[in-house]
C-alpha cells in the first residue's frame, strides 16, 4: 500500500524542474554542495545547464589515501570508498568551477598523478596547496596560472 | 522615495484584486517598475491597478512572505563569488514553506511561488524558495532525485558511462 501511495503521489505531485527557465535551474544548482550538483545531472538538459553555470567552491580537498583510509597527514575524508577513481571527476569540476583553495595531496609516483598534474592548469584556483613528491610537481608547475602557491614538502623514500 | 502608507491594487491572472501597501510592493522590481511606468501621482490612493501574471492563491502566499519581510533592506544584496549555501534559511521562512508539506500539491505550490517570485522580481523570495528546492534534493541518490523530479534518463549508453565515471566519487 505504501508503495502504491508513493507511486500515486509521484503521478500527481512532483516538482517540474524542467519547466523552470534555465537560469533558475542554474540558481538551484548554485545552492547545492558539489557532490549533489554532480549527481543532479540526471538527464541531458540538467547536465548541459550544470556545465553552463559557473560556481564557486571555497575549498576542495583531493587526497590520496592509504589502505586504512587516512591521508598522509591524517585527514579523514568526507567521501571514502575502498576503490580508485579516474581523474575524470576533476576534469569535469575544472570546466566551470572556481576554487578558492584547492588542496591536493599525492604520495606516490603513478601514472594517475601525471593526469592530476596536467589537470591542475585547467582549474580556476585562488590558492593551491600541494602535498606531493616535488619532483613530479615540477613537471607541470610551469604551466600553472595561480595567484599563490604554498608547498607541503616531505621526503620521497629512497628506492 | 517610497510612501509606506500608499497602496496599490494588484489584479491576478484569475481575475481577483488585492490591495496592498507600497511598503510590500517596494520589494518587487516588477511592480515598482510598473508603477514608475504609469507615471501616476504618487499621492493617488490606491494607485491604478497593476496586472500580475500570478494566480490569486499564489499571490496570497507571496503577500504573506512580503508582509513578514516588509522591513528587509533594499536593494537586495548582489550575489558575489562566495560559495552559496542552502542551510541558512531564516526560521520564519522555514516554517512558512513547511506549512505546504501537508498540502497534497506541495511541490506544485513551491513551483508556483518560485515562478511568481521570478516574474515579480522578488529576489529574496526567489533565493529562499530555490534554496528550499535545493534542500529537497540535497543528499539524495540519483534514483531519489529522479523520483522527486520525475525525470527519465535520456543519456545514451556512452554518455551515461561517462557521467558514472565522473560521479564515481560521489554516488551514494
Amino acid at each position: 500500500i505504501a508503495k502504491k501511495r508513493r507511486i500515486d503521489r509521484k503521478c500527481e505531485d512532483y516538482f517540474p524542474i524542467l519547466s523552470l527557465p534555465s537560469e533558475l535551474i542554474g540558481l538551484v544548482f548554485s545552492f547545492l554542495p558539489i557532490e549533489d550538483r554532480m549527481r543532479l545531472r540526471v538527464n541531458k538538459k540538467l547536465n548541459a545547464i550544470e556545465l553552463n553555470s559557473k560556481y564557486f567552491v571555497e575549498k576542495l580537498h583531493i587526497f590520496e589515501l592509504s589502505n586504512k583510509g587516512v591521508s598522509h597527514r591524517g585527514f579523514n575524508p568526507r567521501h571514502y570508498k575502498k576503490t580508485s577513481y579516474s581523474s575524470d571527476f576533476m576534469r569535469r569540476i575544472a570546466m566551470n568551477a572556481s576554487i578558492g583553495i584547492l588542496e591536493i595531496e599525492l604520495n606516490s609516483p603513478k601514472e594517475f598523478h601525471y593526469d592530476v598534474y596536467n589537470l591542475i592548469k585547467n582549474f580556476n584556483i585562488g590558492t593551491l596547496k600541494f602535498g606531493c613528491i616535488i619532483r613530479l610537481l615540477l613537471i607541470s608547475l610551469k604551466k600553472m596560472h595561480i595567484n599563490c602557491l604554498s608547498f607541503s614538502l616531505y621526503i620521497e623514500p629512497m628506492s | 522615495r517610497i510612501y509606506p502608507l500608499m497602496r496599490v491594487t494588484l489584479t491576478t491572472s484569475d481575475g481577483a484584486s488585492v490591495t496592498v501597501s507600497r511598503q510590500l510592493t517596494k520589494h518587487s522590481g516588477f511592480i515598482e517598475k510598473a508603477i514608475t511606468d504609469m507615471a501616476v501621482d504618487d499621492n493617488a490612493v490606491p494607485l491604478s491597478a497593476v496586472a500580475v501574471d500570478v494566480d490569486d492563491a499564489t499571490l496570497k502566499l507571496v503577500i504573506e512572505w512580503l508582509t513578514e519581510h516588509r522591513d528587509d533592506a533594499l536593494p537586495y544584496p548582489e550575489k558575489t563569488d562566495e560559495e552559496r549555501r542552502a542551510d541558512d534559511i531564516p526560521a520564519w521562512d522555514q516554517a512558512f514553506v513547511q506549512k505546504w508539506d501537508t498540502k497534497e500539491d506541495q511541490q506544485q505550490t513551491l513551483y508556483a511561488v518560485i515562478t511568481a517570485a521570478d516574474k515579480l522580481d522578488i529576489k529574496g523570495l526567489l533565493d529562499m524558495t530555490c534554496k528550499t528546492l535545493a534542500n529537497k534534493i540535497n543528499g539524495k541518490t540519483v534514483e531519489e532525485m529522479r523520483e522527486i523530479l520525475q525525470l527519465e534518463c535520456d543519456f545514451t549508453e556512452e554518455e551515461l558511462a561517462e557521467i558514472r565515471k565522473e560521479n564515481a566519487w560521489c554516488e551514494n
